[in-house]
Parts: structure tokens; sequence; C-alpha cells
């Protein structure tokens, strides 16, 4: 493989400077962010699993009952290490892993709100 | 504002695999999202090379595109298609499929979908028919975790009143230590149907080595998953001659009806447009769910602050009338809060703050190691 070296008028440095712009509208109670209107779910009782007001991050689980929402976890050797002498069963007790995986590690969606 | 040199000990590069599960139950795919007989999250294109299914109507910025579906049999099928069956575009997303997944031969032709990965056994064992359902890579993220990946197919014939009676769990059972590398795209396992229910003809399939059995069940094999580019790719046989029962298009034996006829298997391959031939499989499908996997690469910097290091501050709000504000006798120990660490490289620019999620009190009698973990 041939190889080739950057020279400095190779490399060139941008800077954007970005000034989003978010709208809160408050009222009676509820928060609503750039005029997005709360959307009522099909499956679930909101479709983006957040109550009015709030944003879902990543707005991954989108109208799905809490039992068939997408949920991450680790396990063991996910480090790329492990300690030989904890055994699969002893980790996965002390992480609360159901066989399947481990539930609650953090839970879907991540939620913000304004106060 | 004060600074202090990391050396090589302070600074520890990890690696961890984040996993997430994903289930895609049928009712995602198909049913829910319905207006005048029409799915609102099946995205249709005028090409009618393939199908998207979002997890709610795509016509909301809500909506996650969740996969793609279609379908392709090689020109050396022994399917001949009807009129309106696309048989050049059938054709070519095999072809398309073919060489982005399973590569060229020394000759310089595509090769074709093999079952069970080995590219020079006979010719018996290719997939010519083939369903391919690619992931969004939302949700493959860097790759499927092997072993994960299944699949729940109703098997039924249309003449039976309840879906879902007669169903195939289909797995790439035992591929974290039998998957293959012979691809292009990366690695890959071959896809079991479990005979529950024996609904698989093994009778047929008795004398080759389709069959695996693992704890005196019997799997069929029937498709592959492609682990980096997060690709299902299934055989038609699974609704054809791997049942008992083949849907063949017989009284009692439908696969589809395109709302004018009775289909087969077969005939969906070879007569309808692949729009349709893909609505058939979403149909069928009660369940899909894997594993992904994400490589988190991390730098940890351990900002290590020693009892007699970081006690002042050069805050112009720590000064009043020219005297430390926290300091009223002279004997008073100093005090500060550090609420931010940054890192800067060796021309001192700021390349990243982590900011602490309360202030933390520092003086000469306490020391803290503030571990600074850097995702990327």
């Amino acid at each position: 493989m041939s190889y080739f070296e950057l020279k400095d008028n190779d490399v060139f440095i941008n800077t954007i400077e970005a000034n989003p712009d978010y709208f809160f509208y408050i009222h009676s109670g509820s928060v609503y962010l750039n005029n997005h209107q709360h959307d009522d779910g099909n499956r679930d009782s909101t479709a983006l699993g957040v109550d009015p007001g709030y944003i879902s991050l990543f707005e991954y689980n989108v109208d799905r009952p809490s039992s068939e929402r997408i949920h991450p976890f680790i396990t063991k050797g996910g480090n790329k290490e492990t300690f030989k002498a904890v055994s699969k069963t002893s980790w996965n007790t002390q992480f609360n892993y159901d066989g399947q995986v481990i539930r609650d590690l953090i839970t879907y969606p991540l939620a913000y709100l304004v106060k | 504002m004060t600074f202090k040199p990391l050396n090589e000990n302070d600074i520890v590069n990890t690696r961890t695999l984040l996993h997430e599960a994903i289930p895609l139950t049928g009712s995602i795919i198909s049913g829910s999202y319905v207006t005048n007989g029409a799915p609102d999250n099946i995205k249709y294109y005028p090409h009618g090379m393939f199908q998207t299914v979002y997890d709610y109507p795509y016509a909301s910025s809500s909506a996650n595109h969740v996969f793609d579906v279609t379908c392709g049999f090689s020109s050396q099928s022994a399917l001949v298609a009807g009129p309106d069956g696309m048989e050049t575009k059938k054709n070519n997303i095999y072809g398309q499929m073919a060489q982005l997944l399973v590569g060229y031969n020394a000759t310089g032709s595509v090769q074709l979908f093999d079952e069970d990965g080995n590219l020079f056994d006979p010719v018996g064992d290719k997939m010519k028919e083939v369903f391919v359902v690619p992931f969004s890579r939302l949700l493959v993220k860097d790759e499927i975790k092997k072993e994960t990946f299944q699949m729940i197919l109703d098997v039924d014939t249309h003449a039976t009143t309840q879906p879902f009676t007669d169903t195939l769990t289909i797995s790439d059972l035992g591929a974290s230590n039998e998957y293959r590398v012979n691809s292009p795209v990366g690695e890959y396992g071959i896809l079991y149907a479990e005979d529950n229910n024996s609904l698989l003809d093994l009778v047929n399939h008795g004398n080759d080595s389709r069959i695996k059995t693992v704890d005196n069940v019997n799997y069929l094999r029937c498709g592959l998953v492609f682990y980096q580019a997060g690709i299902a790719v299934l055989t038609g046989s699974v609704f054809g001659n791997l049942l008992t029962t083949p849907l063949a298009g017989a009284v009692g034996e439908i696969f589809y009806n395109d709302g004018s006829s009775d289909l087969g298997i077969d005939d969906v391959f070879a007569s309808s447009s692949i729009d349709d031939c893909g609505s058939s499989l979403l149909h069928r499908v009660q369940n899909i769910q894997f594993n992904n996997t994400t490589e988190l690469n991390s730098t940890v910097y351990f900002c290590r602050v020693n009892h007699n290091e970081f006690n002042y501050s050069s805050n112009p709000t720590y000064l009043e009338n020219s005297r430390v504000r926290v300091k009223t006798q002279s004997t008073d120990e100093p005090v500060s809060y550090i609420t931010t660490v940054g890192l800067y490289n060796d021309r001192n620019e700021l390349l990243a703050t982590a900011k602490l999620s309360e202030a933390l009190k520092k003086s000469p009698s306490t020391e803290f190691t503030i571990r600074a973990r850097l995702d990327y």
C-alpha cells in the first residue's frame, strides 16, 4: 500500500458557529418545544413514550408499549476483560441479568423536561 | 485558571461493547397503522424494487426507518416469470445483493447465495429465490450480535382462519462459534428453522446436510444473516419445499392472496410484483428480535488533584477588594470549588470540557481524582 503524507496545504480546519433557535411555549402547566404538538400513539399512550412537554432523546422507541421497547445492556466481557474467578452466573446475578439481557441498566426513552 | 500536565500514567484507552435488544413485533410491521386498507408505516416507491418499513406512519417526523424488504431470484432459477412478474428487476435485485454479500468467483461471475456458506460445494444447496431484509443502521449500529437473531414466521395456509397457528422459529443457531468470514461485507451466520410442531419436511431432507440436531431438536438451514451489513437473506423455500405441506398454491396450500387470486410461494416469486412479494412476507412475520452491538472507544483522563493544588481560584469573583473572599483570617484555609475540567492540547488549545454535576469543595485537607471519560 502506498502512503501519502498530508502537508499543511492539504489540511483545512473549518469552524462553524451554530446558533440553534428554540422556542418554548408554556401554557397551562405544559411546555411545548418548537411548537411541536404532543402526539398520542396507537400502541402506547404517547407516540414518543414521554409525557407532554418532555423531549425524548433519540426518539428511539416510537409508539412502543413498555414491554416492547428497545433497551441497552452489557454482558460479561463486554469491556474485553473479565475476571476468570467471577463466573458468568455470579456476574449475571450481580447485574440483574435475566438470561437474555440486563434490564434497568438504563431505560429508554431518555427524557428531558424544561421547568 | 490553573493547568496541570497529564502524563502517560494519567491516560488510558478502553473499549467497551454495548448492546441493545431490538424487538420488532408483528404489530409494528403490519396491522397497526392502516388507513383505507393501506399501511401508513410502509413506504412503496414508484420503482417498485423494495419497500420500506417504519415504526410509525412515515409522514410523521417521529418515524424511524426499521428495515426494507425485497425479493429476487437468480437467472439460474427454474422460475419463469409471468407477464407482470418483473423478472428483470428480480434478477437484478438478486444479482445486486449477491454481488454485494457473496461476491464474485474466479471467472468474474456473481456467486449465488449458499445455504452453508461453502461456495465450492455442488450447486444443490444454492438459494436461488430469496427474500432480502436489510435492517436500518439505526437499529443494527455496528453489527448484529451473533446468535441473537430470531425471526418467527407464520407458515399457515391462508385457508386456516387463525393466523400464527403454525409458526417457524428461525435463528442463527450456534453462530457465536460457527460464523463464516468469506463474504466481502464481513461475517455472516447461517439461519436455521426449528422443527417445532413437525412442520419441516425432514424426510425429504433427511439424507442431506441441511439438518442440524441440537438437544434432540432438528433444525433445517433456511437463510443467512450478515452481521456487520445487517442484512438477512431468507430462502423462498422456507414457505415451499422445506415444509411438510409446502404452500404451493393449491386449495389448502395458499401462501398469499393478492386480492384477486390465491397464490403459492413460487407463484408469488414468479408472477407477483416485488411489492406484493414483500407484503406477503410482512404479513407472515410474527416477530423479529436481535441484539445489536456498538463498540465504544473511550479515553479516560485521570485528573489528579493533590492536597496542595487547586485550592485557589483565578476567577475574578474569588477576590473582593483585592482580598480572597473566602479567607477572613490569615490562618483560614483557602477553599475553592471545582466545577469544570478542561482538556487542553500541547498548544494550550481547549479541546474538551467536562462539567461536574455539582461543585466539588477543594481545600488543602482534601484530594480528588476526577475521571474524565471521552467517548468516540
